[in-house]
């Protein structure tokens, strides 16, 4: 339970310097950073029952749930939460040791981890992708209900 | 409006949008609505990160046109929220051209963060992944000395407009030097921890999660413009930190 906690700090910490970097600014620099601790807990607390891919997914969804939801409630881009929050799950490692493996002349393993670090990245965008159709779908539902608004 | 100040106007706003980053999709239907907003019929936008192409018929039925290309995009999200609160309220009360050029005005000096604390907030970037990937204490103090030497070199190449690929890979080539460097000197154990910490940095999140959603959108060529963008970065990343790595592997063979 102490790990958990402690990754979680670990990767708000980060996240919030990364909200520095691309210039966020107000609650939202608090909000967006919770978001990937967020991120990490769900992916932490996956980890023991699924495959590493399976993880990421559901990780993936619980940030754009919570992007959307914040972008509402804020009236803010849900780009940015997005942003911060999966920030944790691109495959920087993944990158790091396929071209590790890559200069060692490891080819198997080179293939391996790269085709890995690919699967990381199609899950995140999968997830992704299944929240924004979803609120997309909804949302012509409700302009088709209520016209000409903004 | 006339209708040539409203192209001006929109164009400009869709332009500043791109600029900063903004989705695909929302800076066609924020520009779409604009034209909505003033009873204009028949206007048509097209944008990808890139480029930029804005059209509306005149009123004397021939079209007016605007187009613009778009060089290096950052992000920027406070300059992002402010455009997009500025839209809405285009659409809600339909303003003359001269107050939305002043709301504008005050957009455009929505200040950065100060450059310290970018410089520091790189280091802790570095720090904080170090530290969630499983680096020990000593490893995230080397992350947050290296993340703060990636934003001091970046800086200087954003300062000569280089392009972002060479960018990256001259970058990336300086983090795995300088994290090689600190733990040959015995500073630091984990010489992986360190450098991915320190690559969370440059990674392409922004386009690895926007792409998906503008293909969504079904901006297909903007989605797959933000692939590549992605798969050239973390090639760069690869190539620098690989470069960096066989070098420094090779002189201590020799020394």
């Amino acid at each position: 339970m102490l790990q958990f906690i402690g990754a979680c700090a670990a990767a708000f910490a980060a996240c919030f310097a990364y909200s520095l970097v691309v210039n966020i600014r107000g609650l939202l620099l608090i909000l967006a950073p919770l978001g990937a601790a967020l991120c990490w807990l769900v992916y932490l607390a996956c980890l023991p029952y699924f495959e590493e891919l399976l993880c990421c997914f559901f990780a993936t969804l619980a940030v754009s749930v919570y992007a959307e939801v914040m972008s509402r409630v804020n009236r803010a881009p849900a780009t940015g939460f997005l942003l911060v929050g999966l920030l944790p799950l691109v495959p920087g490692g993944g990158i790091y040791y396929t071209m590790e493996y890559g200069i060692n002349g490891d080819t198997i393993n080179f293939l391996q981890t790269g085709l890995h670090t690919f699967g990381i990245a199609g899950s995140l965008a999968l997830g992704v992708l299944v929240v924004s159709s979803i609120m997309r779908f909804y949302h012509v539902v409700r302009r088709q209900g209520k016209r000409g608004s903004c | 409006m006339e209708r040539l100040d409203l192209l001006h106007v929109s164009t400009d706003i869709a332009y500043a949008l791109l600029e900063s980053g903004a989705e695909i999709y929302r800076v066609e239907e924020s520009i779409l609505r604009m034209f909505k907003a003033y009873g204009m019929d028949g206007g048509s936008v097209f944008a990808i990160p890139t480029f930029l192409l804005v059209s509306l018929p005149g009123d004397d039925g021939k079209p007016l046109t605007e187009m613009r290309r778009i060089g290096n995009h950052g992000s920027d999200l406070a300059k992002v929220g402010a455009y997009n609160d500025l839209c809405r309220r285009i659409c809600k009360n339909a303003p003359d051209a001269e107050s939305i050029r002043r709301e504008m005005q005050t957009i455009t000096t929505i200040p950065h963060h100060p450059f310290w604390l970018q410089v520091v907030a790189f280091g802790v970037v570095g720090l904080g992944f170090t530290l969630l990937f499983g680096g020990s204490g000593i490893d995230a103090a080397a992350a947050l000395l290296c993340g703060m030497a990636i934003k001091l070199v970046l800086h200087q190449f954003d300062r000569f407009e280089a392009n972002s690929f060479f960018t990256t890979i001259c970058v990336s080539f300086v983090a795995g030097a300088a994290a090689f460097g600190l733990v040959q000197l015995g500073f630091g154990q984990n010489l992986d921890k360190i450098i991915i910490g320190v690559l969370m940095n440059l990674v392409p999140g922004v386009a690895l999660t926007n792409f998906m959603r503008d293909i969504i959108a079904g901006d297909l060529i903007a989605g797959l413009t933000k692939l590549v963008e992605a798969l050239l970065t973390a090639t760069g990343i690869a190539l620098g930190t690989g470069v960096a790595l066989s070098l420094g592997r090779a002189l201590m063979g020799v020394l």
